[in-house]
């Protein structure tokens, strides 16, 4: 199977030492995704300045992979202050983020929370056209903390989450759960969250502001460099925007809205009804899909073993 | 380049630290041998790859009281060694191209015009798209993209936060994959490339 979102986090951020080797060893074995790899390295070799010399990020990778082959070192090596961060750990910087509950958020920045192998976040209920970290994954597969969840376009996730809870995943959305699912970092996409009440609280987090909820249904849209919604379906959440200029409290049958640089904006009416009746739609849809699938393999074994 | 007889008596023996701060310095050069053998960003890391694990295997031969000799033990090394790799892939009859005797002189040719007028254009794209740019997106752009630096310290320059830094990078390789003109320019740099590498 292609990579490129795996490869496109390969060159971005890096990616645990396993994980880095088997990507390596598909792309000396396949010529599509080495392409798009040499592609998007000279990119990033061209937007440093000087696209035919080593980029910083490059020569860590080097340091990096050096050690780990000789056997000197951990994935950890000893860099220069600034580049400190990304030596430490090659795929993320390892910070814990919390995420609030209740709150349908729809934005456009994931915030990672663990480096190392983390404790099961959730298990997907319900998947099609689903990716996490990185790998094809269907219904039953085990979703950790701080890795990514992707839907694709014709796509949709269903994820119970460990903390208790329900989170349902719109097509195009990019999430990534923290440990037991007790936060969700939306990166893009529309998440529609159900979750029980308690005394943590559950968070969802936007580039644009935070959705704490203390039990609650509620959805969050953002598009990609867009601005956030928060709708409330039942409950109560509490949104405050990423600068911290003001807080708002959305009940049941509202919404609010984060734009860039402001505060959210007072809450205002919201049925309800188009995010539901989308998620219908959206398993209607796939249960003709499924359905098609079935005539179809059903008319290929009649054609082809008749009589059985 | 250049490191302290310290260091390379340390990496001499195994040092790990040592070894990283190698890798590092002549990260560089390594990177200009292997450039006049291979096209390809990713087949040049791998050979990168197999030249320091070689240099390291072979740390034994250096002659640390001599550090300012370094640079040219490592050239030869990796000059060497990219001719294995070559005639591995190749067959016995692969031989690096062209054979300079030196290769630290060879790595200080100028490239040639054509070379230096499409690395220029590819600039001026980029000088271009980054013009474009709000002024926090291009001070992140400068401080990570140019710099190098992570998001911890590019996020503590700018005052913000790193999961901002992250959505801002993200946008801008969004959008630097779509801007036509830089990707025209890219695909004509690229065409034209190493002239001597496979």
């Amino acid at each position: 199977m292609h990579r490129k979102g795996l490869i496109d986090r390969y060159l971005a951020e890096g990616l645990p030492p396993d994980r880095e080797a088997r990507l390596r060893a598909h792309l000396a074995g396949c010529e599509r995704c080495r392409s798009y790899y040499d592609a998007q390295a000279t990119l990033l070799r061209a937007l440093a300045g000087y696209p035919d010399r080593l980029t910083p990020a490059e020569v860590e990778r080097a340091v990096r992979r050096a050690l780990v082959a000789v056997g000197a070192g951990s994935s950890r090596t000893a860099r220069p202050a600034r580049m400190s961060a990304l030596a430490a750990l090659p795929w993320m910087p390892g910070r814990e983020v919390a995420m609030a509950a209740g709150l349908l958020v729809v934005a456009g920045l994931a915030v990672f929370a663990a480096t190392r192998p983390a404790a099961p976040a959730g298990r997907l209920v319900a998947a099609e056209a689903v990716e996490v970290n990185g790998a094809p994954a269907s219904e039953g597969a085990v979703v950790r903390g701080g890795h990514d969840v992707v839907v694709g376009a014709g796509g949709m996730a269903e994820i119970a989450l460990e903390r208790g809870g329900t989170a349902r995943l719109f097509p195009g959305t990019s999430i990534v759960l923290s440990a037991r699912g007790a936060a969700l970092d939306l990166e893009v996409g529309r998440v529609w969250c159900d979750v029980p009440k308690d005394d943590a609280g559950f968070r969802v987090r936007t580039d644009r502001g935070e959705a704490r909820v203390i039990g609650t249904s509620f959805v969050v849209r953002h598009a990609a460099d867009g601005d956030t919604e928060v709708r409330v379906i039942e409950g109560v959440v509490e949104v405050e925007d990423a600068g911290g200029r003001g807080t708002v409290q959305v009940q049941r049958g509202e919404k609010t809205r984060i734009e860039r640089g402001t505060a959210p904006s007072p809450a205002q009416a919201y049925s309800g009804a188009e995010d539901q009746s989308d998620w219908e739609w959206l398993l209607r849809e796939l249960g003709q899909v499924i359905e098609r699938g079935l005539r179809s393999t059903k008319k290929f074994l009649d054609d082809t073993f008749p009589g059985r | 380049m250049a490191l302290e007889r310290a260091t390379l008596e340390a990496f001499r023996h195994g040092d790990a630290e040592a070894f990283a701060a190698v890798v590092r310095a002549f990260a560089p050069l390594v990177g200009a041998i292997v450039a006049r053998h291979w096209r390809s960003p990713f087949e040049r890391e791998e050979a990168m790859q197999e030249i320091w694990v070689h240099a390291f295997r072979n740390r034994v031969a250096l002659d640390a009281a001599r550090p300012d000799s370094f640079a040219r033990w490592l050239a030869v090394l990796a000059r060497r060694r990219s001719i294995d790799l070559l005639r591995a892939r190749r067959g016995p009859q692969a031989t690096a191209t062209p054979s300079d005797p030196d290769e630290l002189e060879a790595i200080d040719v100028a490239p040639d015009p054509e070379t230096v007028a499409q690395g220029d254009e590819l600039r001026r794209a980029v000088q271009a798209f980054t013009d474009r740019l709000k002024p926090e997106s291009k001070e992140f752009f400068e401080l990570h993209f140019v710099q190098g630096l992570a998001y911890r310290e590019v996020a503590g320059r700018l005052g913000v936060s790193t999961l901002r830094c992250k959505y801002l990078k993200k946008v801008l390789l969004y959008r630097a994959r779509r801007n036509v003109p830089l990707l025209e320019a890219l695909g004509r740099y690229r065409r034209i490339g190493p002239r001597h590498a496979p």
